[in-house]
């Protein structure tokens, strides 16, 4: 009789070992985001919060961090690149000129002592109109990007880049909404793309009750983002399931855009890149040309 | 003859009417809030400007989904673990399992029949809490195609919308793998349950480590801890709802729960067949 319990119990704890072995796929290697990995043909998109929150207090960019920056930036060799939190346009020019003469930008308007600033390679950005970015009232880069780069030159896209209000959700919804409106309305038939911090935390993996002040809002906020347009199809999320952006293990950092037309190749946060005081990694997607 | 005896055990006790009893009870006081819920913040308004709230969401599938997943969470392992409670320091407790031992019939052997008695009726449970969301949903509110959003009980990543047949089809399915996922706080009161005599010490011991482990995985504190709390792989049934399901996550995520289920019981069994005092 002490025989057969033992087996059931030698069995059941090495079947549950096996189980293990798999659910937790041990041995599997690590699924980083790996930024040496890139398909010549695609379109790199990169957004990146440059605020300093940790150790020192809330500030735009330091520039004793700028080369830290400037050569994350040139390491990920990319065609389109969305910066929030800097602090004028003399630390905007800087880092486009370290980037090159290959390099153009356009910037937000000034708020809080902050700027969003759109830098395309290789490529002839047509920002929208001061006034119509003073309606808009945030922190918005908006812009028709023509690419003319071999293997780019057909693609004309509409690109927004946004830093949401952090700490009021309505004030973010009303935003995000705005320009998503803009989007959709002022930019003909173009690929749309819409990359930022959002300041919306809803990684389906966490549970961020703690620090989210308005998670219904943020909820209806995102969905109405992705949700299609009264005349234009409905947005992407390229970096859904990628994991956290933001300290403290918060996803806050989107780059949105329209499926089929530009095809999401790969995605994800690149980590360990943050200059100390950092609070944000930069966050890259690998977008099919169509 | 002693898988017989438990199940003829187990339909005199009636625990089973009364815990499908609790479970409508729950349904019903469900279906109140959601219907008040849904007039309290659409008022009738049908327009999607920055909100996914509108009546045409809040159909009777979005509740039968809805009350599904709470009740998961929340009622049916408090069922699983009185179940395992009673099953083997209830019937300490009561003598009967030291008359057991007396005839010839191995510990093993009890040991099994009872969990599966128990397996069964946490079968039928989830079943039951399923169907009568279901059809409570029907009646009630009528279905339609079901619609989830990202960020709202974390069902889904994206916006997803499932035709109605394929939406019942995902309901099918989620029955046998959310009926796996309470195998796990099952064997854990099967586990406790065998060194404890009291079925009361025995159920509120499995009850309250199931809320702790559960409440731990919801802190953002642990996140480190998360992967290897079964409370965290428990809702893996919820992947049976996107469009596309990822076939090989869903398993790895029920191979987790398995292996934690079986090490619980070969622990629970080890300590049945070692003990020498009932």
């Amino acid at each position: 009789m002490t025989r057969s319990g033992r087996s059931f119990e030698f069995l059941a704890v090495l079947l549950a070992a096996a189980l293990f072995a798999i659910g937790f796929e041990w041995g599997a290697g690590s699924a980083e985001f790996d930024p040496t990995l890139r398909d010549e043909a695609s379109l790199r998109v990169v957004t990146w919060n440059l605020g300093q929150e940790l150790e020192i207090g809330a500030s735009s960019l330091l520039a004793d961090h700028e080369a830290h920056v400037l050569r994350r930036l040139q390491l990920l060799d990319a065609d389109l690149v969305v910066l929030q939190e800097l602090s004028d346009t003399d630390q905007v020019e800087r880092l486009r000129s370290g980037l090159g003469e290959a390099w153009s930008s356009t910037v937000s308007r000034r708020s809080a002592g902050r700027l969003v600033v759109l830098l395309a390679r290789d490529a002839q950005i047509e920002p929208v109109s001061r006034a119509r970015l003073l309606r808009l009232r945030g922190r918005v880069a908006l812009a028709t990007i023509h690419f003319h780069r071999p293997g780019l030159q057909s693609i004309s896209l509409a690109v927004a880049g946004v830093h949401a209000e952090a700490f009021s959700p309505e004030d973010r919804n009303e935003f995000l909404g705005r320009v998503r409106a803009e989007l959709d309305d002022q930019f003909g038939d173009r690929p749309r793309i819409l990359a930022g911090d959002f300041n919306i935390d809803l990684d389906p993996d966490a549970r961020r009750d703690l620090f989210s002040d308005n998670a219904y809002l943020d909820v209806q906020t995102y969905n109405a983002l992705l949700a299609p347009g009264s005349n234009r199809p409905a947005l992407f999320d390229a970096t859904a399931n990628t994991g956290p952006t933001a300290e403290p293990d918060r996803r806050l950092d989107y780059i949105l855009t329209e499926p089929e037309r530009l095809d999401v190749l790969r995605s994800g946060p690149w980590r360990d890149q943050r200059a100390p005081g950092m609070d944000h990694d930069p966050l890259v997607a690998d977008l099919a040309l169509p | 003859m002693t898988v017989r005896l438990e199940l003829l055990r187990l339909r005199r006790s009636r625990r089973p009417l009364v815990a499908i009893a609790c479970l409508a009870l729950f349904l019903a006081l469900m279906l109140l809030g959601f219907w008040t819920y849904a007039e309290t913040q659409t008022r009738g308004d049908v327009e999607f400007r920055y909100t996914f709230e509108n009546r045409s969401y809040f159909n009777g599938l979005t509740f039968a989904l809805y009350a599904f997943y709470f009740g998961f969470l929340l009622v049916l392992p408090i069922f699983a673990a009185t179940e395992g409670g009673v099953q083997i320091a209830g019937d300490t407790d009561t003598g009967v399992l030291r008359l057991f031992l007396t005839r010839p019939v191995t510990r093993t052997r009890l040991f099994l029949s009872k969990l599966l008695v128990a397996t069964a009726l946490v079968v039928l449970l989830t079943g039951a809490l399923l169907a009568l969301g279901l059809v409570l949903g029907l009646f009630a509110v009528g279905w339609g195609d079901l619609r989830l959003y990202p960020g709202v009980l974390q069902m889904t990543d994206r916006p997803v919308r499932l035709e109605q047949s394929v939406a019942l089809q995902r309901f099918l399915m989620a029955w046998p793998a959310a009926s796996l996922a309470l195998l796990a706080p099952l064997s854990l009161s099967f586990l406790i349950s065998s060194w404890s005599r009291s079925a009361v010490n025995a159920v509120a011991a499995s009850v309250s480590v199931y809320l702790v482990l559960y409440v731990i995985a919801e802190i953002p504190f642990f996140q480190d801890l998360r992967p290897y709390l079964f409370t965290s792989a428990m809702p893996f049934w919820r992947d049976l709802f996107r469009p596309e399901i990822d076939w090989p996550e869903l398993l790895r995520q029920a191979a987790r729960l398995s292996g934690f289920t079986l090490l619980f019981l070969a622990l629970a069994h080890a300590r049945l067949r070692r003990r020498e005092e009932f």
